[in-house]
């Protein structure tokens, strides 16, 4: 299952006119992307709303935009893959939002009541639901003595280390960072990758040492 | 029915970042509709809703006009009437920022007052 839009030929082009300044470039970006970026995601998750994906796709536009910089060609990523990974995370973003709307809406006695009792945000009314399988089956890569008790923004941002993720903005957008100044945001996202580090050499090492 | 261009052009319009909140602004105080507006800027729609997506022109000479030239001479249309009707667009976005910065300075006031009613400079008399 690939939600990879196909690569722009004119990827770099577009990218070096939005590093420059040029005011037409989120236009193009956008008229380039938008499309095949929100139909992938739809693609690859079905039963969510086709309109989130196209927020989110919007989104992840948006982000390049204020940001150019956060995408480094130099990594081995190419601009489609970059926007599918940001624009992935974005809707899982929308999704946990949507989530706590429908739960806040919802009068507790029906849930309370109702015959699948509090087990009925997994089911089949979860616009989340095809998400949290993928993310559940990408969690289970993480150990278990790593994953006890960590929150799940913890989750989302191990997940992106064991995936040699090395851009900044992706790590402070997974950890749903506000706005931040470029120094401070740096700090932050490295505070949390070091504490999740030295737990998942923790884990090493106790592994290597077990019988 | 609309593109997914058209709706991210559509919301664009409440994002200074946009050209679009500039030409929207515009629009309303002229009372123009998509159709007119296009007729205004003498383009298409597609090329209106590309317009939109663009980034907002640099207020500041000499940026604001060579934004405008870029984004004029990519999409054809005349350098003047766009200048015109963003930079009429960029005035309307800053009165309405100002208004609500004022209504924020007002209202922090007010609840500054409220939370320190003994600390008020006048006392009573």
């Amino acid at each position: 299952m690939s939600d990879a839009p196909p690569p722009h030929p004119d990827a770099l082009r577009l990218l070096r006119c939005l590093l420059d300044g040029n005011p037409t470039a989120p236009a193009d970006l956008a008229a380039a992307y938008l499309e095949p970026l929100a139909a992938g995601l739809s693609t690859a998750n079905p039963r969510v709303d086709p309109q989130l994906c196209e927020e989110a796709a919007e989104e992840a536009l948006c982000a390049l935009y204020r940001n150019p910089h956060s995408y480094r060609p130099e990594e081995g990523l190419t601009l489609e893959a970059f926007l599918r990974m940001s624009a992935r995370g974005d809707l899982r973003n929308l999704l946990h939002k949507e989530n706590k709307h429908q739960r806040g809406r919802r009068p507790w006695k029906v849930v309370e009541h109702s015959a699948d009792g509090g087990n009925y945000l997994r089911r089949d009314d979860d616009p989340s639901l095809p998400l949290q399988i993928a993310e559940a089956a990408r969690a289970a890569a993480v150990p278990d003595a790593v994953r006890a008790g960590l929150t799940e923004t913890d989750l989302r941002v191990l997940e992106l280390m064991l995936a040699k993720e090395r851009s900044t903005a992706v790590y402070a957008r997974a950890m749903e960072l506000p706005p931040l100044p470029p120094e401070e945001e740096r700090r932050e996202v490295k505070r949390v990758k070091d504490r999740l580090q030295k737990r998942l050499d923790r884990a090493r090492s106790s592994h290597e040492q077990s019988p | 029915m609309s593109s997914p261009l058209d709706r991210m052009a559509r919301r664009a319009a409440a994002d200074p970042f946009f050209l679009a909140a500039a030409l929207d602004r515009h629009a309303r105080s002229e009372r123009l509709d998509d159709a007119a507006l296009a007729a205004r800027l003498g383009c298409d729609m597609p090329t209106l809703t590309m317009l939109r997506l663009c980034r907002m022109p640099r207020p500041e000479a000499p940026h604001f006009g060579n934004d405008i030239d870029a984004i004029a001479g990519r999409f054809g249309v005349a350098a003047d009437v766009l200048a015109a009707a963003v930079r009429r667009g960029q005035v309307l976005l800053r009165q309405q920022a100002g208004e609500s910065g004022a209504a924020g300075l007002l209202l922090a006031a007010r609840d500054g007052a409220e939370e320190e009613p003994g600390d008020d400079a006048g006392g009573e008399p």
